[in-house]
């Protein structure tokens, strides 16, 4: 697959042989170069810092709007996971039923959260969030998941299956040691905004660090056309003192304020809204300059509620549906307003 | 199948921690930094020491839980060395404030000023 400057190999969609060649194009690019530790930095504050303007003597640095962190540090893109959904490969099965197949891999891999500041994430496939898996109502799904971290992990899925399928220690295969590799296997049940993520402790460590990703199950008869979005809310404590101390959606603190999600006036947006954000019991999702209409967990197709700022819990999840009536620029944010100023706000532009 | 990938993957994962891509890291507490804050019109000034052996970067700086944007003639801290930041900031007399220096590593130094002692 050929790269371009400002985009990124979707390590998401790589296959086994996709890996292992996605990998060696990383570790062949400059890449390499902008991942050197600090310690490596010149002394006298000279060098590069990705996403971020050459450092010069009495430069003024900037927090929030005007900072970015370049996709290509990361491997991802905030804006491409948006409207990235990962539909695996189908046959059909001699009943008539559809399988659908994914292949996640966890692997160690340090990224850059808000400019200049790296952490040690664990991911799958690579990104964090991981890939955003897809399906409709019914399918048989096949999950192949191989563990290549440096920590015992599992998959574990919201929804309706087996216990055996469940991803959590001492039930079935329970955790899936370094190196080794498990396949769940469960029915697409219930239609709606799902989750999974590792469910090995310390569970909140291992999904701060990037253990997750959004699931969505489509209703049988699918849903309106809708420019869909991606917006999985998450967070860091990158000293660990039990406080999170970077809020962001899709990872990059401020990414969407640099760079604004640009939305056709008049045209339905559909909104996938997870919340997985530990150490803080709640989030919130505000839009400026319009309401939306609320799917808890996507289980209904009737919202729920007309407003314009909603609060989730841990690892809670809402479809969200507007359409912008007016051209412009429309902020939204969480309106904890800590989390707003310490990452989590962006922009709509609509055209 | 997965077996096989499950190979690759490990080949890959050696593969980026050897070339320093993915190895284990080290964040947490500032250990090494010190930090000393004051009002100025308009502002702060922190002053950052490193009394590490390490080259310490510095990247972000809050105040009150909101990132905000500061000066400095230089980031990269070299062993025992020192810079000072200048931040902007419509400060109010009386009020405290906490003040916290994030490293490249997502460290924290910090310190306060204003309160009671400086009003």
């Amino acid at each position: 697959m050929r790269t371009t400057p400002g985009e990124q190999m979707p390590l998401e969609r790589m296959t086994r042989r996709g890996v292992l060649a996605g990998l060696a194009t990383f570790v062949g690019s400059g890449a390499v170069a902008r991942l050197r530790p600090a310690t490596a930095a010149a002394a006298d504050g000279s060098g590069s810092m990705p996403g971020m303007a050459m450092p010069t003597p009495g430069m003024k640095m900037r927090s929030g709007l005007g900072a970015s962190v370049d996709p290509r540090v990361n491997g991802f893109d905030p804006t491409h996971i948006l409207r990235d959904f990962d539909w695996g490969k189908t046959r059909r099965l001699a009943s008539g039923r559809v399988l659908r197949e994914w292949e996640i891999v966890a692997y160690d891999k340090e990224i850059e959260v808000l400019p200049g500041v790296r952490i040690a994430a664990w991911t799958y496939n690579g990104r964090v969030p991981g890939p955003t898996l897809r399906c409709r109502e019914g399918e048989a799904l096949r999950i192949h998941f191989v563990n290549a971290g440096s920590h015992a992990h599992t998959l574990h899925f919201h929804g309706v299956h087996r216990d055996v399928m469940d991803g959590v220690a001492g039930i079935g295969r329970g955790l899936i040691d370094v190196g080794d590799d498990f396949v769940y296997e469960f029915d697409a049940r219930p239609f709606g905004l799902h989750l999974y993520h590792c469910h090995a402790e310390p569970l909140a460590e291992h999904i701060q660090k990037g253990l997750y990703g959004a699931f969505i199950i489509d209703p049988k008869h699918g849903r309106a056309e809708a420019d869909e979005l991606v917006m999985v809310q998450n967070a860091y404590d990158s000293n660990f003192d039990g406080d999170n101390n970077i809020y962001a959606v899709n990872t990059v603190a401020f990414h969407f304020l640099n760079r604004p999600i640009r939305v056709q006036a008049s045209s339905l947006v559909r909104i996938y809204l997870v919340n997985i954000v530990e150490l803080d019991p709640i989030n919130s999702f505000h839009v400026h300059g319009n309401f939306f209409h609320r799917f808890p967990t996507g289980t209904s197709l009737e919202p729920t509620e007309y407003t314009d700022t909603i609060i989730q819990g841990q690892a809670q999840r809402d479809i969200l549906e507007l359409r912008f009536p007016y051209e412009g620029k429309y902020m939204f944010h969480a309106h904890k307003t800590e989390f707003a100023e310490l990452g989590w706000m962006g922009m709509f532009e609509v055209v | 199948m997965v077996r096989g990938l499950a190979v690759v993957a490990l080949v890959c994962m050696a593969t980026a921690i050897a070339l320093g891509i993915a190895r284990p890291w080290s964040g947490g507490a500032a250990s090494g930094l010190t930090a000393s804050s004051s009002l100025r019109p308009g502002g702060f000034l922190v002053v950052v020491h490193n009394d590490s052996g390490d080259v310490v970067r510095i990247a972000q700086v809050t105040v009150d839980d909101s990132f905000v944007g500061f000066s400095a003639k230089r980031l990269a801290l070299a062993p025992r060395g020192r810079t000072q930041l200048e931040i902007d900031y419509s400060w109010i007399r009386g009020e405290p404030y906490e003040i916290r220096v994030l490293t490249s590593t997502g460290a924290i130094v910090q310190t306060q000023v204003g309160g009671a002692q400086d009003s």
